[in-house]
């Protein structure tokens, strides 16, 4: 089932009371066991598919329930390297076909969610060898994997977490307003999702290649992160206030990505799950040991354990060059800028460096230069790395000619927009009330201020719930496909 | 625990979801009569649209049909075909050369064979059968599909508005939800704009600013004869298309069969003429072609086959590269004219 959709928006209206109806958690549990599978069978288009999951799933649970009866950090990296084999094989990243027997050859297989499946299992089983993970039963733990909220893109959900709203159930539901809240917060998904990103989408995917190069340029560079932050935060919206429906608290994903300062900080706003996955399980583990092993040089080898990281999360997206090389320029800028901050806390001083880091001009160009640094690196997500070299190619060659006339052309006006645009919202978000020096992320308690009274709230969801059924029609009256979540592929 | 406890305790849950699936309900409820108007005017087997004017396809073959359906004259001899019988034969000058009534049935080539058979028959269910019929297609007609004349949205409304009549001849739909929905709305938005009424007084596209009216009334008056006015222009090239090997359709020549069969059946002479193309154009092997029309002579008594297959004019004969202009289209009528005499006194 497309989750972008209102076939989707009725299931799990009809979802949310049915589920409400059931009194007791144990009803509970059946009963969203029992939606996550009629959802995921609407997923797995073969037996083959299906054989794949039920192995995954039985594999990796068989590993968890060795694990809790012998804990052992060998057994942890012995788990791993076999639960990788067997995930690069599902993905098709490594051809052994050649090597099995025909019966054991892989055929078309599409296992759905995959990658965060393994994120999961992988956070499990570390927790599980440090003997901080709470308990988990099979049904818990295929639901956790499985959960339809969560299965396709994530976020990242500690199992912690789950397990609490697992065992809770929604047993006290919050009052109406944080259901409206949630309701409202779906509805926002749906319309960013399904009516604002398709329209990005076209305005990138539809240009005329016969166009301006820079006009092209131009709408390449900054339509498409415009695009993939409406489409993956549209979905995140969705699944959270899903999620919160039936009492799982997600955790965010997103906190204003392109309003990051640097390159770190995006990483700490962008897919936050997945950063802070990357952080606990990848850098902080490795610089562990290293920290340890040669800690005179656990500076530089923590820039290189950095650049590592991120070149890790580029290449999960997908074993090609292009997200190769967009792992290596976000892993150069998240280094590059640890070692920025470095040297400038060496020469300014803790005192010199906060004075450094609360100047506004500073902050305004920070976001600026971030912005762009994004935007180019996401060339290299949307186009393979020779049709983003020969548009930055074409657009910088027709760039420079025109920097040497005097004519204004509309490429500066389109660039005093956005610098505009960019200065507003930063001014935006400066006036914003502060709670405790950060900002909380987008949600319920954070997305609706001042608060509205409860008939309000009624009227809103109300009038987005017309408002999405109004603009899907309209959309699917005038469209051949339906909207995508670009990151169910990975 | 009983359930009205159930629902004060879930209440906050239930209460907004319920909301939402309300909304959901009342605008799929509002939403129905669209689909089932949608697809009711499909079931009607309505051609043209009550949104908009007719295309100029649709235009010619919803003129077409309405003089096959809607008329009883009597007529000498009908003119049949694609756009070029449409565009190079003059039914009125046809009358002065020759002295007998004829008629010029011919719409566009989109319609197939399969088309012009059902074009005939049901002709012939409302007319005096003619003499003779004179099938005019232009040489690409036989080598190539009828889809490849004309967009599906004409061919397939055609085929089940005035087709056999069987289901599955209706519209291929991808997705009949959306597209009866949002046919549903048009018809709709249609009637409450005026209907087909209002848009048959409405430019038709391609035709220079005419109407279907005005158009069905200048077609009234010239016998079913549509003047294509201008000179080909004098950078012309001969069009791949119909270049060497010259292979014919299968499926076309079945249809030409079925045509030739039926007006066998109804005692009537069909003369076919391939119609003329520029000097420099088309096949120059046409030997597939003359056997094929030799055996199809052969096999029904009732079917002459004009020769010389390919007849090539100047080019100040043409408005474009397939048809001909007013001088070009009454050189080819007083030629069928001089061949459908012959043809006659020979029977």
């Amino acid at each position: 089932m497309n989750i972008c959709s209102l076939a989707f928006l009725a299931c799990v209206s009809v979802v949310v009371i049915v589920y409400h109806l059931f009194a007791h958690a144990r009803e509970r549990q059946l009963f969203l066991t029992t939606v996550n599978y009629l959802f995921l069978s609407s997923l797995v288009p073969n037996v083959q598919s299906w054989l794949c999951l039920l192995f995954f799933i039985g594999v990796t649970y068989a590993m968890l329930s060795s694990m809790r009866a012998r804990p052992s950090y060998n057994s942890v990296l012995v788990f791993v390297g076999l639960i990788v084999v067997v995930f690069l094989y599902l993905k098709g990243y490594l051809d052994m076909n050649e090597i099995l027997p025909a019966d054991f050859q892989l055929g078309p297989v599409a296992v759905i969610g995959l990658s965060y499946m393994l994120f999961k299992f992988i956070h499990m089983l570390v927790d599980l060898s440090q003997g901080q993970l709470a308990a988990f039963s099979f049904l818990s733990y295929a639901n956790y994997q499985l959960s339809f909220f969560t299965l396709l893109a994530g976020p990242i959900q500690r199992f912690n977490d789950f397990q609490r709203s697992w065992e809770d159930m929604d047993a006290q539901p919050a009052d109406t307003r944080e259901t409206l809240q949630s309701w409202s917060r779906l509805l926002t998904g749906l319309l960013k999702m399904g009516v604002l990103a398709p329209l990005v989408e076209q305005l990138v995917v539809g240009q005329d290649a016969k166009s301006d190069v820079l006009q092209r340029f131009a709408i390449q560079f900054y339509g498409f992160p415009v695009y993939l932050y409406l489409n993956f935060s549209g979905y995140t919206d969705v699944v959270i206030g899903c999620g919160r429906l039936l009492g799982f608290q997600l955790p965010e994903n997103f906190n204003c990505p392109y309003l990051a300062r640097n390159a770190i900080d995006f990483w700490n706003r962008w897919h936050m799950t997945l950063t802070h996955w990357i952080r606990d399980y990848i850098f902080m583990t490795s610089y562990k040991r290293v920290a340890e092993t040669v800690p005179a040089w656990s500076k530089p080898l923590g820039y290189v354990l950095l650049f590592f990281s991120l070149f890790v999360a580029g290449v999960w997206h997908g074993v090609t060059v292009s997200f190769a090389v967009f792992g290596i320029i976000h892993g150069l800028g998240v280094a590059l800028n640890q070692a920025y901050t470095d040297a400038l806390k060496a020469w300014l001083g803790r005192a010199g460096l906060q004075r450094y880091q609360k100047n506004c001009c500073i902050h305004l160009l920070a976001v600026v230069v971030t912005f762009h640094f994004v935007c180019f690196s996401f060339l290299f997500f949307a186009l393979d790395v020779r049709g983003a070299w020969e548009l930055l190619e074409a657009a910088l060659g027709q760039l420079m000619a025109l920097a040497s006339t005097v004519e204004v052309h509309w490429f500066y006006r389109a660039s005093l927009i956005e610098a505009g645009l960019v200065l507003l919202l930063a001014v935006l978000r400066w006036r914003r009330p502060a709670s405790g020096g950060r900002k909380p992320p987008d949600g319920p308690s954070g997305g609706l201020r001042p608060p509205l009274a409860g008939r309000w709230l009624y009227a809103l969801v109300f009038a987005k719930t017309a408002l999405v059924v109004l603009l899907f029609t309209a959309m699917w009256l005038s469209q051949q496909k339906d909207p995508v979540l670009v990151y169910m592929r990975f | 625990m009983c359930i009205q406890t159930k629902l004060v305790r879930s209440w906050p849950r239930i209460g907004p979801s319920l909301c939402v699936l309300l909304t959901l309900a009342a605008v799929s409820f509002l939403g129905m009569p669209v689909y089932f108007l949608g697809k009711q005017w499909e079931d009607e087997r309505h051609f043209l649209k009550n949104y908009r004017a007719p295309n100029d396809y649709e235009t010619q073959i919803a003129f077409t049909m309405n003089y096959a359906v809607n008329s009883s004259e009597k007529n000498d001899v009908v003119f049949h075909g694609d756009s070029t019988c449409l565009i190079n034969l003059r039914p009125k000058r046809f009358e002065e050369l020759t002295g007998m009534k004829a008629y010029n049935l011919g719409s566009v080539g989109v319609i197939g064979f399969d088309g012009f058979v059902w074009v005939l028959r049901s002709y012939l269910e409302h007319h005096p059968r003619p003499r003779a019929l004179v099938l005019c297609i232009h040489p690409r007609a036989l080598k190539e599909p009828a889809m490849g004349f004309g967009p599906r949205e004409a061919r397939e409304p055609f085929v089940w508005s005035y087709g056999p009549g069987t289901e599955d001849k209706r519209p291929p739909h991808e997705r009949p939800v959306r597209d009866y929905f949002r046919q549903g709305l048009w018809i709709a938005y249609g009637h409450l704009t005026g209907g087909a009424q209002r848009y048959a007084n409405e430019p038709v596209y391609n035709r220079q600013g005419k109407s279907y009216n005005t158009l069905a009334a200048e077609m009234i008056k010239e016998r079913g004869y549509w003047e294509q006015p201008g000179t080909l222009e004098d950078d012309w090239r001969p069009r791949k298309l119909i270049e060497e090997p010259f292979n014919m359709l299968p499926g076309n020549m079945e249809g030409l069969v079925e045509l030739a069969k039926l007006t066998q059946d109804n005692g009537i002479l069909l003369l076919i003429r391939i119609a003329p193309l520029v000097k420099g154009d088309g096949p120059t092997n046409s030997a597939a072609l003359r056997s094929w029309t030799a055996e199809l002579e052969g096999n029904f008594s009732n079917v002459i086959v004009s020769r010389p297959e390919i007849l090539h004019y100047d080019a100040d004969c043409f408005s474009d590269i397939d048809h001909c202009n007013r001088k070009g289209a009454d050189m080819f009528t007083a030629f069928v004219g001089a061949e459908v005499t012959k043809a006659i006194a020979g029977r």
